[in-house]
Formats: C-alpha cells, structure tokens, sequence
C-alpha cells in the first residue's frame, strides 16, 4: 500500500489486515461464484414470492434464498432448533473456512473470533413460538428459543461449531450493520486483539408481519408485476426497497498470517469509520453532512485523496431520500477531484438484506479488486442527476481497482464507510 | 510510539429495580433491599417462573416527548432517560462540545419485544389493519443507540453490542478502547434491557434457568448459595460517561474512576450452559487486569456476575480462583443480582456503576439471601449486609450465553 506506508504501521504498531476467505448465501447465488456472476450478469435475485401467501396487492416480490441444502451443512435436529438467520451465517462461515484454506487445527482459536452483523434477530423462529405459546401456554416453549431469537445467538452456534475462543461479537446497527462488523473486526485485528476473524452479516426476515409493517411505512417497492426491474437505486422513480434474506461471512486475517501460510489475498482493508447523523429516526439529511464526514474521515486514516479511488461500491437503500444523500455526499467529495472513478450497487440485484447488506457489499468489494472488474448497476434508467451517470455502469466493466469505497446508510442517522485496497505487497 | 488515552467515568445514569437515579440505586444496595416480586407486567400464573425484577415508578414523559412515547420500545426509554441522567450528573455542556466526537455505545440482549410482541399477536389474530407501520422503528434493537444519538444530537459512532449477558460489559469495553484510541473524546456507554414479555420471558422459562421459588420471590434470587435454583430476569438500564482524561480534567469534571482494563474471550463450549474449568472466564478477567497493569493483591472489590444459577455460582468461583490462586479468599465478592435479579443487557452496566460507587462510597454492598454455605462457593461474597471498605481497584466481571466471557478492570482516579 503505497500511501499508507509501511512507516506508519511501525510507528503506531498496527497491523495490517487482509481479506482471505469468501462465503454468501444470498437471493441472487449460493457461493462467491454464482453471486459473483449474476452481479455480472445483472441478474436480478428477486422473484414473487413464494415462502408464504400474502394478501396485500403491494408487495408480492422479494428476495429469497433458494436451492439452499441446509441438510449438508446441518444435523435434521440442528435444522429444527435453530432460526434461517442462524443458518446462513454458519453455512456462509463454513464457506467462508473453506474458501480461506485456512486449517484451524493448526491455529491457536483463542486468537480466532467472530463478529456477526444482524438487524432483527430470529424472528422467524420467534413469531412460531409466539404462535405456540398463545394457543397452547407456556408449557410448550420451546428451549431453542432464545438461541434461535436473540441476535446474539448466530454467532455463538458459529464459535462453537468452529471452537472459535477469541472476540465473539454481535453488532445490531441495521442496515450498516455488516459494514460495521467488518470494520469492528478490522479494528481488533489491527490492534494485535485476535489474528483471524470472521465477519459479515446475516438476517432472514421474511416473515409476512414485517413486509406488511413495512408497506404500511411505505418504503416498500410498488413494482410487483416485473421483480427484476422491483429493486431500483438511484432513480427519479425509486419507490422503495424489496425485502431479502440471506448471509455473507469474510474471513479477515493479519497481513503476515496470512502471508504466513501463502494465503490467497482478495485485498487489503485501509480504513474504516461510522458515525451518526443525529436527524431523525426514519429520515435523513439529504445533504449527507455526516456521511460526507465519513468518507473524508475514512480518506484521512487511509492517507488518501479522492483521487485515489477507482469504485464506488454505494448502498442503494432504494428509499429516495437516502439515495439522494449518498448520492450528495459522494458528488461533494469527487466533483472536480476524480472523474474516473465507478459507481454501482448490488441491491437492485441482492435486495435489501438489512443486517447482511453490508456484508454482501464487502464481498462484491473484494471479489472487484480480485478480478479487475466492476459489476453493473442495473435498473438505473432515469438517474438522478447528470453528474452521477457520468460514473455509473450498465455494463460490467474492466478495471484496474486500487481503492474501493464502500457507503452503508440505515434509519437512525447511521453512516459507515470502508475502504478497502488491492494488496500490492 | 503511538500513546493510548486515558479514559475516565464521569458521570452515572442509572434506571433500576430498586430505583431511578444513582442514589435510590445506591441507598437500595447498601441497605440490602430487595426488589425481586411477582411479575405484574404481565400474567405469568402459568409460567415456570412467576418472578421477576421490575421497575415500578419510571415515568418515560419525565424523559422523552409525550407524542414520541408510543414508538420508541420500553427498552429504549430507559436507555434514553439513563443517558439523560449521566449526562446531568457528568455536568456536560453537550452545546460547548463537538459533537463529532461523542459517540454512543448501547448493550442491548433482545430487542424491542414491548412494542413487537403485542404486535406480532395482533398481525396473527386481527390481521394486517392492525399493524402498525413504526414495527421494525420500534423492534429493532439499532434504535437504542440511534434514539441515544438523536436525542442529544451526538454525530458520533453509534453502535449496539447485542452479545447477551455481556452486552453492557462490552459496550463499555468497546468505548473504552475507541477513547483510548483517539477515534472519540466521549461516549455514553452502557446497556438496557426490557425483557418482562410474556415470550421473551418464557424462553428464559424454557430453558429452566429461571428460578422456581415462586412463592417467595424475596428470597428467590441467592447467588452463591447452596440453595440458589435459578436467576430473576430483570429489566433496567445504565449509561455512564466515559471520556477521555485531559477533556474531563479541563472541563474540572468529577471523576468517578479510571478504566484500565478490558478483557473478553469465547468458552466454545455450549449455547447454554457454562464450561467446567473456568479457563476462559479466567483470561477474560486477567486481560482485563493485565491490561490495566493490576496485581492480583491490588484487587479490592469484585463485582460479580452471580446470577444465582446453581452453574453460575461453582463456576464463577473456579474462575475467580484460577485467576488470583489463595488471594481469592481476600477478596470481597458480591453479586448485586441477589437484590434486582438479572436485567441481561445492562447487567455490566449496572455492576460498573455499582463499583464506581464503592469507590465513592467507600461501602461494599452485600449478596442477600446468603444462609446456606456451599463447599463449591467457599469464598467471601459479603453475605447479607453492606461492609465498610477503602477499595482502590475493582474488577468487573461477567458471563452468559453462548460462553461469552468478559471482564473490567476500574481505578480510582490518581494522575
């Protein structure tokens, strides 16, 4: 990393963190592969629903999981005994594990943890025993509940499955929240804490409770008829966002551990920072001044300019005045700086995972840097402005990525950013 | 070198059983009192455990605007309402500070059941009409920090710790290593928990963890004694205010205690139940005093998680003994659980605020309902009444679910 010199490092005695390892369960693909290729593609994940039937006309379509075999990752009991949510972040961890090569025998797992980002919980699991205990009483609630329902649940099966004994996090910021779960575990890896950790994201809320809450607040998308096109950022006509599920995991590791043991490299983490726009709890600040804050704070740790960034992997939450922001927030800072840089975003393709966008987000990151391309934003026919579709892609596109920007926004005023870099020795 | 911060507490807000505000907390302590009834939130006649800790005299329209109450979960109001309280007792001038640099940390173990559960019964035996559009504003547990945040106008980090048992514990561990760090000069740390809901109760029931001494919850709650068959859930918040040395001495703040220490592991052992030779709840505990550079003989209080689960009290005592070997005997122990049950999420909050005021207060409070000795528990956990003490270092220690370990270490404030 040519700007944040190895000089640094030494100075301040941190670490550099690399990521090694890959693993996603998501609408659009189960593995990095087939995520990554309808990315590519522009193959959208959403489809109508199927899981439950659904009485309002407004929101038939969603995001969900398909051809997952939980069978091969889990015992029929373990199946029964624990939420979706619990699921997918073990079986994307797994993945993960092995796409990491790394071998945790060898490996001293109180210096291996994890950090699981997550929105709501199990609430799939919970509104079945809600169901249970009040029409047959308290007698038959069942004793998984808890490990099913409280968000902090995922990552413990995870530790335990894995013997992981080192930092066991649960972090709940909504839809930053797999943002944030990287950077957490960034930072702890960065200060000696652990060596490895697995971080990332998971929800499945799918349930008919929250689609119906939610197209009551009106930030569902209206577009039933034609799924593909149901999911889409950065329009005049954006109405909303489609529900989806699913989970990514990465694995972080210190750079010379991971040199250590001749890891594949995806690429580097450079910088990480979140703050609040202290506005509203549903709205936001469209001017984007604390995002804004965000970003040129994320630049400040990294020692980089604008200039320096060549894609812009943005959140796409779907809901206008957000878009809007994150839209202000990155023209503010580019205009006049960088005018090559890529925009994109994955949610008209993976929908609006909550508490595992983010995730999802750090793993289209880092397979872009891998392979020196950026995915297209697809369903963005009337973009906002004219400025911002001079930077987006309908197409994939061939480029050599030094640094990826990476924009997470949620309701309660939560901005992060993460900065990730190609590894270059 | 790169040189860490000091971080000091400045000011305590807590919301409990045994009271609202650090003094009716405080009085309820020393005195002994105990705040463990029969659940009246809800009708728990046919559950396992009819018992719990409640709180009785919080008024939320004290706190937070009238219109706004209906929508923001009972969890989140007293998160709210004890941040208000330390940020008056921390005398603050929240209008003469930057912002930017005062981030909010919020344990938090469920999750908005108050407002989700009543709907979630509504959506399945009403229908759609009777949902409301605000569920996921009010049910997911990011509002707590973010109410935090948005009622001072903190741009700050903002984040919620959901890691059970431990999750006020390591909000404050979180925001302590973000000040030490330079990343933030302040931040409201702490957790909350609202868990007296029929569902969220009876998967505590479920897993037989609660205590069955229904007809007399006064002495249901009895860390470390031979008799204790289970734990109160309790609800209740702590926020304290951690900040950064030289921002606090400036400003000529009352400091309360340094924190010096952080530690935190994983048992990887099992969902519920705890690992039998303490190893890792040891290591939690001597990072925590390794990190603040303590010997073990330095110790003058430890505040512990004594839950009152016949596992808890054997295997915390491994602990504590695997960590400090025949001084364990020296130290004076007690679990503050014994008098407001155990409220999850802020659990580390509450015991942090209790130590703090040991220091203050130069008093020790006791582990009530004590008669019975167990040879398993042979150690000094200040049976039934408060004990005169000049106590320089304490130490903070929790464990839950999962088999997530983590500890604190606090100082009296020396420069």
């Amino acid at each position: 990393m040519e700007n944040k010199t190895k000089q640094f490092y030494q100075q301040t005695n941190k670490k550099r963190v690399v990521i090694t390892g890959l693993g996603v369960i998501a609408p659009n693909g189960i593995g990095k592969e087939a995520f990554w290729k309808s990315l590519l593609d522009g193959q959208s994940g959403i489809k109508k629903l199927t899981r439950f039937s659904y009485e309002t006309e407004n929101n038939q379509v969603a995001g969900e999981i398909q051809g997952f075999d939980a069978l091969s990752y889990f015992k029929t009991k373990e199946i029964r005994h624990t939420d979706r949510s619990n699921r997918y972040a073990i079986a994307a961890a797994l993945m993960a594990l092995e796409d990491s090569r790394l071998d945790l025998e060898g490996e001293n797992r109180q210096e291996i943890g994890s950090i699981i980002g997550n929105a709501v919980g199990g609430v799939e699991f919970a509104n079945k025993e809600l169901n249970v205990l009040r029409d047959f009483g308290p007698k038959r609630g069942s004793p998984f509940l808890s490990v099913a329902f409280f968000p902090c649940g995922t990552g413990g099966l995870l530790s335990i499955r894995l013997g992981l004994k080192g930092e066991t996090l649960t972090v709940c910021n909504g839809n930053t929240s797999g943002t944030d779960a990287m950077g957490m575990a960034y930072r702890i890896i960065q200060e000696g804490k652990n060596e490895v950790m697995f971080a990332g994201g998971t929800e499945a809320p799918l349930i008919s409770a929250f689609l119906c809450s939610f197209d009551k607040l009106g930030v569902l998308s209206k577009i039933t008829d034609n799924p593909q096109k149901a999911s889409r950022p950065f329009n005049q006509d954006t109405g909303g966002f489609v529900l989806s599920e699913g989970a990514g995991i990465l694995v972080l590791e210190e750079l010379e551990h991971a040199l250590r043991r001749k890891a594949n490299i995806y690429c580097e983490i450079a910088g990480y920072q979140n703050n609040n726009s202290a506005y509203d709890s549903f709205h936001t600040d469209t001017n984007g001044t604390e995002m804004k804050r965000a970003i040129n704070d994320v630049f400040k740790e990294a020692n980089i300019e604008p200039e320096n960034v060549d894609y812009i992997n943005t959140h796409g939450l779907c809901i206008k005045e957000y878009d809007i922001m994150e839209m202000n927030s990155i023209e503010y800072i580019f205009k006049e700086r960088n005018d090559s840089f890529l925009i994109s975003a994955i949610s008209p393709i993976t929908g609006n995972t909550l508490g595992a966008q983010g995730a999802l987000q750090g793993i289209t990151s880092a397979m872009a840097i891998k392979n020196k391309i950026v995915p297209p934003l697809i369903n963005c026919e009337l973009p906002y402005s004219k400025e911002f579709s001079k930077h987006l892609t309908k197409k994939s596109c061939k480029k050599d990525i030094n640094f990826v920007l990476q924009t997470s926004c949620c309701f309660m005023g939560k901005n992060s950013c993460l900065l990730l870099n190609d590894y270059r020795g | 070198m790169y040189k860490k911060r000091r971080v000091v507490v400045t000011g305590l807000g807590v919301i409990a059983p045994n009271g609202v505000g650090k003094d009716f907390f405080w009085q309820g302590l020393v005195s002994g009192k105990n705040c463990v009834v029969r659940v009246t939130r809800f009708n728990a006649d046919n559950f396992y455990s009819q018992m719990a800790g409640e709180i009785h005299n919080f008024n939320p329209a004290v706190y937070i605007d009238k219109e706004k109450i209906p929508f923001i979960d009972r969890a989140f109001q007293f998160a709210i309402a004890s941040a208000k309280l330390a940020i008056n007792d921390s005398k603050l001038k929240l209008e003469e500070e930057n912002k930017e640099k005062i981030g909010t940390f919020v344990g938090l173990g469920v999750g908005g059941v108050n407002i989700a559960e009543p709907q979630f019964n509504f959506y399945a035996t009403k229908g759609p009409e009777s949902i409301s559009p605000y569920l996921y504003l009010s049910w997911f547990p990011s509002a707590c920090s973010g109410y935090i945040s948005l009622e001072f106008k903190l741009k700050g980090q903002s984040n919620v710790i959901s890691t059970g048992c431990t999750s006020a514990t390591d909000a404050i561990g979180l925001g302590y290593c973000t000040i030490r760090d330079n990343l933030q000069d302040i931040i409201l740390a702490g957790g909350t928990e609202a868990p007296l809901t029929p569902e969220t109760f009876n998967s505590f029931c479920s897993l037989r963890a609660l205590s069955h001494r229904n007809d007399t919850p006064e002495k249901a709650s009895r860390p470390f004694d031979k008799e204790r068959d289970g734990f109160i859930l309790a609800e209740g918040a702590g926020i304290i205010i951690l900040e950064e040395l030289k921002h606090a001495l400036e400003r000529k703040a009352k400091i309360y205690g340094e924190i010096v220490g952080y530690g935190a592991s994983f048992t990887a052992y099992h969902m519920t139940s705890l690992e039998p030779t303490g190893e890792e709840s040891a290591r939690a505990m001597k990072e925590a005093l390794e990190a603040g550079q303590i010997e073990n003989e330095q110790v003058g209080y430890l505040c512990a998680h004594g839950s009152s689960t016949p596992i808890n009290g054997k295997m915390e005592t491994v602990a504590i003994k695997r960590v400090f070997g025949k001084y364990a005997y020296k130290i004076p122990i007690s679990s503050i659980k014994s008098m407001l049950g155990h409220p999850p999420g802020a659990a580390g909050a509450m015991q942090t605020i209790t130590s703090l005021l040991v220091m203050e207060k130069n008093f020790i409070p006791p582990t009530i309902n004590y008669q019975n000795p167990d040879p398993d528990c042979d150690l000094d956990y200040v049976p039934n009444s408060a004990r005169p003490a000049q106590v320089e270092v304490t130490l903070i220690n929790t464990s839950g679910f999962a088999g997530r370990c983590a500890a604190l270490a606090i100082k009296r404030y020396f420069n």
